[in-house]
This record gives structure tokens, sequence and C-alpha cells, in this order.
């Protein structure tokens, strides 16, 4: 019972969010906000993450939730050197 | 035929809801729909993960799901914020990339005018100009009225930006022609690069009969009590709607108070008091104006069918597409005779001049008050909306592309002012490699296109023209300056003297010459010689998958998987483009690796400086050969593969052999081993050692006096390894008529050069063909002038040299969008990022994400996340195990077999390599190296396909947004489900296992596929997805399969209790009931132990024997069980036993007994079948449905019921008519493995060897 009172209130959740910020002025208002105040925007996309609201791979770095992969390792390690070579 | 990919944001960014998304998804879907021959993939943008399954579900069964590729940027990106201008910038670099690595023909983007207040990025030429790029163009009105559209100073930049994005396209789609005219006048486009492919309204604008009842409804609840005039589009600016409300307050009194003007959409409360105050104070009076707000599309298109006249007096549109659809619902339309309205309305006496009000408001006049007008401009309006459809605008849009692509001339490469700065990593002299002579060779040549610097591991370097043409570098200096280097250059071949540089290609990428297919040589080397420990086994898993790594741990003849395995994946997958020496390289490649794999290669034949000054009687003297001998040479170290006996048995047979003036000579050393002795006997025993010769070790010398000497070449080969053949280039360049046979490279070998034997030639074909080129000098003649052509011609090392130059360039300049590139583009841009900052690790993790490494076979991620952690032994266990070593084993075709795990402590999977590893028995002696299988992080692409086959309820629940991640990126995501009995049957569960059963299904009905283990339990998941399934578009394909029985392919375990033959005996002294399975309420043990208490009480003699672990809810029972009085006499609990165990309990035991109430499949029954042990089970369909008529079956669920079940039993089978299970149908594992596949869609088909035995 708890899990699908659970799930409803999610559902309700995710369905006021995206009618909301479908509509533009309301979208760019809520970014303008957000972008003067990082911490606010830090903490609800926290907040949104941990309760399962939004897939938020693009947002934390990878090292937060896993390691890079094998190749992801190997560009990594290529940007680094390119970038030594270029700075020095 | 061209591919197309369509750049989807314009239906995924913040105008998705808006004309120009609708636009996007329809023009895009009709493009699909009249494809024709071309190719079309749809590119998403992974940073708007929610718009994904929707348009998925758009082009479901138009387009295969993998041609629709996703792909990812670090974000946010939005312009709005200027913090995010790197990620922005390098974010459109990596879409550049990503769309180039589709290798498309031409991009066609929905919409440029992205990425303000949203996540989508698009761009043109910022990384590269490699493929060239149409934009649909809507209008360019903020360009031409930059008031007040860009009167915001941030707005304007964004806008400037996209317009010189726009204006690096080549070819703009004009949604009309009055954009199209905007653009040729605006941006300065030639007129044949921009084509008008106009629009249309969807096919649900149309008239339609609305209902009284409907109707009234409407009009409560948007007020409109009149006939109304009506218009729809949006309030800004251009929309005109003061110069509405002036007009309308024009009209005469009577006109207004008999109707009302409603403006239907969405409108802002500062626009709404704007606009209701200007109506008030032009004299409307209440309920004259109405705006209705944002309305639905049902209420709009009821709406549309209502009004009584749509005026659009709009001043700039793009197309107008309100107007069109009221057209299309048969509704007279007015409107201003402006932009692109008037092709729209294709009627000049329902235009006005939207400036002047008086106009404005004299034509709605016209149109209210003569109903004869209004009619014709219904008809009208029907007629003219047939002119505009999606078909049409998708013909339009595909026939433009076709011919601006057919009329597009590939841009001319610019000469480079110097020479490109070349890293040429090879042997060079003195090491005595083949390859090292060759590099000696090329290397003059090809320094006149590039400044060289030739990178080496060794202490010295010979070559005299090297030494004084080239800088000679170690492997260091490259890592540290490998970016001072605009080209790199890797010759590869199965020798120790290529070992340093499999690190370093996959550290530094470049162009790979790959002089021998097979590098298993070198591979198995660096792990023998402990170089790279395990490097061996860890290439074939990577190059040839498990089944190949456990060959070389089973077979007892290493030698054998050396010479089957060619192990160069890795390389091939690092390489920036790769360049073999022979067709037969390319065939190989297509036949391990995939019909794709070898279509870029590059084939540049070996080298050959062309021989002059031949003077064969000085060569002859030389030799002490007589100058009337007839001299056939093979030339090369003698050996098995070489097929020297061949040729000296043919020899030997031929006419030759009596023809004195005949000589055969091998040159070159003897194999030291057994063959070569072999050889030098066979030579002694055809007495005719003065004219049969083995020259030993030659120096070039000698080598080059034989082939000046030689008549005849013969170059025979045999299980050719990919290698090429230098030495029948040789005979060739010496002008010697040449016989070889068609093995490996060698057999594409121009034939008018060589006399070709087939690759499996009978020694008569060779003894005619020496008697032949004996007999006829002519012939010998012509074939050595034609071969010295050959290698004149395609040989030269000049013509050669200039082919690694073209080619080198082309790959590079295709490199140029990708990573290599892509990285360089990374790094240079402004403003810059500190090295250690988190954004790079995200960029990196970006584009390995977004662009596929070379060629990448499908992936099957087999979840295998509970037996990783341990073997509980369970059914669902045996279940995974047995299924999992087939498809390890028996990998499907074109599929690589990964077997992944998750925690719950980590988001996604890993690769379970150290795991598969000891469960294939493929661990060395010694401990794994810590690098060696590493669990990495998986690496996913379109196409791969994701097995749930281990059931770890609660991982999978907290895993349910990587697998959101996994289906929006276009992997299939499947589930085996084994039963439903904790949401079916929750009263034999606990609260906790029901609730992560929930939990589970939940996220199982998400999936694309569910395969459950018997028809009774996909019977149950589609009744349970059809009660609390969530509703979905495409909803999974529910399936089923039936598990395999031979316990000897489901990875056994071993081992017996101290007491098993005591145990053993008593079984088989008296009837026996075997139970086998977990100790768990619905097992209904207690039953079972109940009827036997009453059968015992009545004599009857049986034992009662339980084999399981202890379950749940089980206290009871089990203190029953352990304090019976007959326990260990004629009732036994044998508790996690070893597989071999329980093979011996089925041989003792007299009947199966199955009371369980509830199961998914019943493994046991099919196992009781195997050893022909009758079955006595409930009657529940599951079992039926497995059993069949081959069991004997009881209901109830008292104690008595069934032991009065058993005495029956008892009876019948004293009387021999139990029912036999001998012939109940059931799979081995390998054919169960095979039909998951088939429900899988992995396999198309069963085989005809999976039929089931049994009945």
């Amino acid at each position: 019972m708890l899990v699908r009172v659970k799930s409803a209130v999610r559902t309700l959740l995710v369905k006021a969010m995206r009618k909301t910020m479908g509509l533009p002025h309301v979208r760019l208002c809520a970014l303008y906000v957000l972008a003067k105040c990082p911490p606010l925007k830090k903490r609800l996309r926290l907040v949104a993450m941990r309760a399962h609201l939004i897939e938020d791979w693009s947002n934390t770095t990878p090292t937060d939730r896993l390691p890079l992969s094998r190749r992801a390792e190997r560009i990594y390690a290529d940007l680094q050197r390119t970038l030594r070579q270029e700075r020095k | 035929m061209m591919r197309i990919v369509i750049d989807m944001q314009g239906a995924q960014g913040s105008n998705r809801q808006r004309g120009i998304g609708r636009y996007s998804l329809s023009i895009a879907l009709a493009v699909a729909r009249h494809r024709g021959k071309n190719e079309i993939i749809l590119a998403l943008n992974g940073l708007l993960p929610d718009t994904i399954e929707p348009i998925r579900i758009a082009f479901e069964g138009l387009l295969p799901q993998e041609n629709i590729r996703v792909w990812q940027s670090p974000g946010p990106v939005c312009h709005l914020d200027p913090g995010n201008d790197w990620r922005r910038k390098t974010g459109e670099l990596l879409y550049e990339a990503f769309l180039a690595s589709l290798e498309p023909d031409l991009v066609l983007v929905s919409s440029l005018f992205e990425g303000l207040g949203d996540d989508a990025i698009t761009s043109i030429g910022s990384l590269s100009s490699a493929f060239p790029t149409a934009v649909i163009l809507y209008d360019l009105i903020p360009l031409i009225h930059p008031h007040p559209f860009l009167d915001n100073p941030v707005i304007k930049r964004w806008y400037e930006n996209k317009i010189g994005h726009l204006r690096r396209a080549g070819l703009l789609l004009a949604i009309s022609e009055s954009s199209r005219q905007e653009a040729v006048r605006h941006l300065d486009f030639p007129d044949t690069d921009v084509v008008n492919i106009s629009t249309a309204a969807e096919p649900h604008f149309k008239p339609m009969q609305i209902s009284a009842e409907r109707e009234a409804e409407i009009r409560s609840r948007y007020g409109l009590n009149r006939p109304f005039v009506m218009y729809t589009g949006g309030i800004d600016y251009r929309k005109n709607m003061e110069g509405l409300i002036r007009a309308y307050a024009l009209l005469p009194e009577a006109l207004r108070a008999a109707h009302q003007l409603a403006v239907v959409c969405s409108i802002h409360p500062p626009d709404r008091t704007t606009l209701e105050t200007l109506a008030a104070k032009q004299g409307l009076k209440a309920g004259e104006l109405v705006l209705t707000g944002f309305v639905s599309e049902d209420d709009l298109i009821a709406l549309y069918n209502l009004c009584k006249l749509f005026d659009f007096p709009s001043w700039h549109e793009g197309f107008g597409l309100p107007a069109l659809e009221a057209m299309s619902c048969g509704r007279a339309v007015i409107a201003s005779n402006t932009s692109s309205i008037p092709e729209v309305i294709g009627r000049t006496d329902a235009l006005f001049d939207p400036r002047n009000d008086s106009s404005i408001a004299a034509k709605i006049a016209e149109v209210l008050s003569n109903d004869n007008f209004r009619a014709a401009l219904e008809r009208h309006g029907i007629e003219q909306a047939r002119h505009f459809s999606w078909d049409a605008s998708g013909k339009q849009a595909i026939a433009a592309c076709e011919k601006w692509h057919e009329a597009r001339k590939p841009a001319a490469h610019p000469v480079p002012a110097r020479r490109p700065k070349l890293a040429y990593i090879s042997p060079l002299p003195p090491e005595r490699s083949g390859i090292s002579d060759y590099s000696a060779e090329l290397l003059p040549e090809l320094a006149r296109h590039y400044e060289i610097d030739v990178i080496v591991a060794q202490d010295a370097v010979a070559d005299p023209w090297i030494k004084a043409n080239c800088a000679i570098r170690d492997v260091k200096w490259l890592r540290a300056h490998s970016r001072h280097y605009d080209r790199i250059l890797y010759h590869f071949g199965n020798s120790a003297f290529h070992r340093h540089m499999f690190r370093l290609l996959e550290e530094i990428p470049g162009i790979v010459v790959l002089h021998d297919f097979f590098l298993s040589g070198i591979i198995s080397h660096l792990e023998i010689t402990e170089y790279r420990p395990y490097a061996w086994a860890e290439a074939l898993y990577q190059s040839h998958g498990y089944a190949a790594m456990q060959r070389r741990f089973a077979e007892a003849d290493a030698g054998d998987v050396v010479w089957h395995y060619p192990c160069n994946f890795q390389v091939l997958q690092n390489a920036l483009g790769v360049t073999v020496h022979a067709e037969n390289s390319r065939r190989l490649a297509t036949q391990w690796y995939g019909k794709d794999t070898a279509k870029d290669w590059a084939v540049i034949p070996h080298m050959r400086v062309f021989a002059r000054d031949i003077d064969r009687a000085k060569a002859r003297a030389a030799l002490k050969l007589d100058d009337k001998a007839f001299v056939v040479c093979s030339f090369g170290l003698l050996g098995p593969h070489k097929l020297n006996h061949r040729l000296l048995s043919a020899w030997l047979a031929s006419s030759l052999a009596r023809d004195p003036d005949c000589v055969l000579v091998f040159v070159g050393e003897n194999n030291g081993g057994a063959y070569g002795q072999q050889i030098t006997e066979a030579i002694a025993r055809s007495g005719l050692q003065q004219r049969i010769r083995i020259t030993g070790w030659a120096d070039m010398e000698v080598f080059r006096r034989y082939l000046e000497a030689a008549d005849i070449g013969v170059q025979l080969r045999t299980l050719s390894r990919g290698e090429t053949s230098g030495t029948v280039l040789d005979c060739m360049n010496y002008g010697l008529a040449t016989i070889i046979n068609a093995n490996g490279s060698m057999a594409d070998v121009p034939d008018e050069g060589v006399w070709k034997l087939p690759d499996l030639f009978d020694d008569k074909q060779l003894v005619e063909a020496l008697e032949t080129l004996r007999r006829d000098p002519l012939m010998r003649r012509h074939l050595g002038e034609r071969a010295r052509h050959i290698v004149l011609k395609q040989h030269d090392p000049r013509a050669c040299a200039d082919q690694y130059a073209a080619f080198i360039e082309k790959t590079y300049d295709d490199n140029a969008a990708g990573v290599p590139g892509l990285v360089r583009a990374a790094t240079e841009v402004e403003p810059a990022l500190p090295a250690d900052s988190k954004g790079w690790l995200m960029l990196a993790e970006a584009i390995a994400f977004s662009i596929r490494p070379n060629f990448m076979p499908r992936q099957l991620f087999v979840d295998v996340s509970e037996l990783v952690k341990r073997d509980s032994k369970s059914g669902i266990q045996r279940v995974v195990r047995s299924i999992l070593r087939e498809l390890l084993l028996h990998p499907p075709e074109g599929w690589r077999i990964e077997p992944v795990y998750a925690t719950t402590q980590e988001q996604g999977y890993r690769y379970a390599r150290r795991f598969t590893a000891g469960f294939l028995g493929c661990l060395p002696p010694k401990p794994l190296p810590p690098h060696a299988m590493p669990d990495d992080v998986i690496e996913f692409q379109a196409g791969d396909m994701f097995l749930g086959l281990d059931l770890q309820q609660h991982i999978v629940a907290r895993q349910k947004m990587f697998y959101r991640r996994l289906r929006n990126h276009g992997v299939t995501v499947k589930f085996v489900v084994y039963d439903l009995l904790p949401a079916l049957v929750p009263q034999f569960f606990t609260a906790g296992a029901t609730q992560y059963h929930h939990g589970w299904l939940e996220t199982v009905a998400e999936s694309d596929g569910v395969i459950c283990i018997s028809k009774a339990v996909a019977d149950e998941m589609a009744s349970w997805m059809r009660d609390h399934g969530p509703q979905r578009l495409r909803p999974p394909a529910i399936r089923w399969f039936h598990l395999g029985a031979d316990i000897k392919a489901s990875a056994p375990t071993h081992g017996l209790p101290e007491n098993a033959d005591t145990v053993l005996e008593i079984i088989r002294s008296t009837p026996s009931f075997l139970m086998v399975g977990t100790l768990e309420p619905r097992k209904a043990h207690a039953q079972a132990l109940a009827a036997f208490e009453l059968l015992w009480a009545e004599g009857i003699a049986a034992n009662l024997v339980i084999v399981g672990r202890r379950g749940w809810m089980v206290d009871s029972l089990i203190s029953h069980l352990r304090h019976h009085p007959e326990a260990g006499k004629r009732l036994f609990w044998l508790e996690g036993i070893s597989d071999e165990c329980l093979e011996k309990i089925y041989a003792a035991s007299t009947c199966l007994l199955c009371p369980s109430e509830g199961e998914g499949f019943g493994l046991p029954l099919i196992e009781a079948a195997q050893h022909g042990l009758p079955v006595l089970a409930r009657d529940i369909p599951v079992f039926r449905e497995v059993a069949g008529e081959h069991a004997f079956y009881f209901s109830g669920l008292a104690p008595q019921e069934l032991a009065d079940s058993i005495k029956r039993w008892l009876a019948l089978k004293a009387e021999d008519k139990a029912p036999l299970s001998g012939g109940m149908p059931r799979l081995t594992w390998e054919q169960s493995a095979r039909e998951l596949l088939v429900a899988s869609k992995l396999l198309s088909s069963i085989l005809p060897s999976t039929e089931r035995t049994g009945a």
C-alpha cells in the first residue's frame, strides 16, 4: 500500500513538474532563478535525483556514481595528455 | 542511396509542444515514410531524456529502433546561463563528432534555433565540415525585425550565433515560398540551395459534427454564447492582436452585438491585461472579446469547427499554420496579405492589409454579413487545404536532398604548406625482421610526403639513410610529445619486435599497417614469457569471447589455440585506420569480426624495387650451375607450412627427376626439427643428392643470385595466418615462371603473372605445372614478363608510398571529426577549463558514450548479480548457471556474451569478468594479476541487449533508472520471470519479500520484454500486466521458454556427505518418495509430512526424503523435522547437498512427490523424468504443462487426501499401471538456452537439433 501511495505521489509530482516546466515562460523564469542561485539549483537536483524523479546522469560527475568505463578512462587520459602538451 | 541523419532536437527542446516541435516530428515521419532506398537515422539528445521514448514510440514499426541513436553531452548547456559556455561549446564539438561518426551523406537539422532556455545543442561546422548539413528553415523574423525580438542582448547573442551556423548549412528546406525568398534575400543563399518543402495540417483537423451537448459544454466553458470570430496562434508583437481588436471595434454595433471575438491560446497575465484594457478603450462591451487561455487539442479542433469566421491578422509568418488548420476544418478564413500567408490562403479576396484597421474590419464585416461569400470561402478552404500534406512535404524534402547531394562536388583538400610531421613506429635494421627491412625500403619514399621521426624500442638503428634523414626517438619521448605529430603510423607484425606497440597504440592512436593478420603468436609470447601475464587469455576474451578463452585452458595443446584465433581485435579497434597487403586480410577480418569490419581498410601491395641488370650467366657461374641446367628453386625457410615435401615428391615423380639437366634447389635454411630431417632423408633415398640441394641460410647476395639463375620458382603454402609472401614477389620480380597455390594472400596474386594451383592441389597438378613449364620456354618467358610488369606497376616503392600518403591523409581527414580531432578541439575551447576540473571527466564519459568505437560486436549482457555474490544452490541459481554456461560456450552468431552484475551501492552494471573466468575454469595457477580481467563499468550501444537472468529483486528495483537509460539509448531490456508467486499468493511469503517482488515487477513491467519459464507463468504475467502494469504504448512482449534438465551441463556442484552410502542404501531398500526444493510454505512439506505420518501409522512402508535448504516461515516445520521420531529412519532431510549427491538420490528413489501449490516451472519433474523416476504431483496448470500425461496427479490440501493418493499410486505401481515419466518431453540446457534466445528474438528459429527428447 505504502509503495502504491508513494508511486502515486511521485507520478503526480512528475506530471505537475512536466506541465509547468513545459510552459516556456515558466521554464525561463525558473531557469533565471536557478541561474542566480546555484546552491538552490544543486539542492533541487540532488533531491530530485534521490527521489528518482530525474535521470541525472548528465549533471553529476562520473566519479560521484561509478568510475569511468575503460574507454572513457583512455579518452580522459588523452584529454589530460593533450592539455599538458598544449599548455606547456 | 543516401544515409540521412535527422537531428530531432526540434521535437525534443522547449519548442516540442509548439509548432516547430510538431513540424519536426511530422516532417521526420514523412521523410521516413518516403525514404525509398535511403537510410534514415534519427539523432536524439540524451540531455533531454523524457522526450526519447515518445519519439521511439512515434517511429515504432517505421524505423528499426537501432536507427534511433542517442548522444550525450555534459550538461546543463542552455545559453541563458553564461556559466554553461564551456559545456555548450564542447557540446557543439561533441554533437558534430557524433553526427560524423554516423557517416552521414547528409545531416538534416529539424530546428537549428534551439538551446536558448533548454539543453538542446545545435551547430554547423564548429568541428568539421566533413558532412553536409541541411536545415529546416521556419522563418527569419528576428533577423528581419530585430526590434523587439532581439532587444534582449542575451537573446541577440544567441540568435546571431545561430545565424552564423545557419550560413554554414549547405541546403535550406524552407516551410514556405516566402521563407525561401527570405533566405535568398537576407542570407544571400544561392537560389538552388533553398527549397520550399511546405508544410501541412495534421489530419485530425477536419470538418466534424459537434453534438449539441458538446457544443453547449464548450461554449459554456469558454463563455462563447454567440457566433464568434476566432483567432489562434499565440500572442506576440507580430501577431497583431491590437490591430485585430481595434478593427473589431470598428464593426457596426449590431454586427458586434450578434458576434464575439475569441482569442484562443494561452495568454500571460500582463498580455491579458493589455488586451482587455485596449478592448475597453476601443468601446468593446463585456463579452464581446473572449480570451480563452490555453485550450486542449480536442477543444481547439471543436472551436475551429464552431467558429463562424477565422481571422489571422499577423504581420509576418513563416507559414501560418493556424489558417491552414481552420481551412482544413471547413471554416471561412481571412488573413493578412503579407509574408507567407497569401500562399496559404490562395485567394486574394480573402486577404486584407494587416496594418490598416479599416481594411481588417471591412473584410470581417463582408464575411459576416454575406452568407454566399462566406460559403464560398468555406468551400475554397477545404479545396485549398488539400494542396498541403505531410506526404507531399516528405517527398519534396527527400527529392531536394537527393538532388542537392547529386549536384554537390566534394571540396578539394588544400595542399599543406609544409610536409606534415609523422611518427613512424616500427622495428628497423639491424633488427632481423622482414618488417624492419620493409620499413627501410619504404621510409625514403614516404619522406617525400612527410617529415618523419622514427620511434623505436631498440638500442641502435643501422640504416644510413634513416640516420641521416630522420630523428630517432624512443617510446618515452613519443609519450611526452605525441601532440607534436600530425600523423602516427604503426607497423604491426606477429613477432616480439612489436611487443611495446600494443600499450602504445591504446594511449596514442594511429594508423596501423597490419603485416600479419594473426597476432596470436606475439600475444601468447607476451603471456608465456610473463612480459604481460594473462595477456593472451585476456586477448582471446577481448577478441573472440569467453568460449575462445575457455579453449585456451581446456585444450591439451595450446599451440592449436594460437593457430586458430587471430587475437588482434584490440589493435584493430584502437587503430584510426588499417592498411594490409592483401585482400585476404580483409576477408579474414570479415570472417572473424563481421561484414563491415574492413570496409575502410586500404590494401597496399608489398613493395619491390624493380630488379634491373639481371645477369643469369654470371649468377649461374657464381653458383656453379651449368648454363643448360633447368633450375627449379623454392625460396625461404623450410617448414611444413611451406609444403617443401610436396614440391620434392612432385619433382621426383615428374620427368624432371629423370632428366640429368634438371636441378631442384631449396634456397633457405632447413627446418631444424623432424620435418627438416624427413626432407633430408627423402632426398637421400632418391639418390639424387647431386641435383637436389638445400642451400642453408642464404645472405642477400646468394639469395639474389639464385633468383637470377633460376628458371622456375615454386612457392607453396598451407594454413596461412594472413601473412604475405615476399618470396613470391621476389620470384616475379626476377621474371621467373612462378608456381604458387591459392592459399591465404597468395590467392590474390593476379592470375596472369603466375601459374596458380588450387589451394588444396594434388601432386598431379604440380607435376603437370613443372613438366609443362619445362617443355615450354615461351610460356616461361611470357609468364615471367607479365610477372615483372605486375611488380613494376603495382609494387613499385614510390607508387606504394603514394598510396600510403593518400590513405594516411584520408584517414586523418575522416578522423578530424572523430575522437582524436574532438579531443584536440575540446582542449582549445575558450574559456579554458582547469585541467583538474571534473568537467573533463564528464566530457570523457560523454565522448565514450556518444561515439562508437571503430567496430564493436553486439553484446548480450546477462545479469548474474546474485551468482557473482554467492551460489545459493537454489533452483534459480541452477538455471542461471546452466543457461549462462551454454550462452558463454555457444554464443549466437554476431553476439558477444557478457555476464554483468550490479549492486545496491552503485548505479549501473559492471562486467563480471573475474567471476566468469573462474566460472569457466580459466584462472591461472598463480593469482590473477591485478590489472587482468577488470570488472569495468559496462560500455553499451544501440542494438545491445540486457537480459535479467538472475533474480535479485532489490538490485533490480535499485537499478530502475539505469534500465531506463539503457532503453533510451536503444539497448533492449528483457527479464526472465521465474514466477509471480509473491504477488499472487502473498500468504506464502514474508511481507518484505512481497514488497520487494512488487518493486521488481514494477521495474520488469517497464522493460521491452518478459520471458517466462513456462506458459503458465506467461499467462499469469499477462494477467498481472492487465491488472497492475503501467499503461504503455510500447508494452513488453511476453514470451516463454522451458528449462533444461541435464545436470551434467549445468556446471554442477560436487561432493557427498559422510553418511551418503548409508542413507542411499536405506532409500533404495524401501519405496522412497523424494521431494526436491527449498523448504517454504507453498511447497507443502507440512502436508506431505502429515500424510506420511498417517501412512506410517497404517504400517505402510515408505520413506519420505526431503532435499532442500531451509527457506522462510517454516520454523515449526523445521523443528518438527529435526525432532521427528522417524528422522533418520523413514524421514530424511538433506540440506544443501551437491548436485552430484542429488543425482544419486534421484537414482535411488521410487517416486518424486511434488505437492507444491505454486511453481514457475517444476524443474524436479524433468530431472525425475531423466532418471525414469515416476512423478506424483499436485494438479496445477504448470505441472500439467510440464508433465502432461506422464505423471500421477492429486488434489486437496488435507493430509488424508495426499495419503490416499500415495496409497492409490502405490497400488497402481504394484500393478505396473502407474504413469511412467520417461516419455515426459524435456530439453537439454543447450536446447533450453536456444529456446531462450529465440524467445528473446536473438535467434530467429529453433534449430532442428533442439527438438525435445522424451515424447
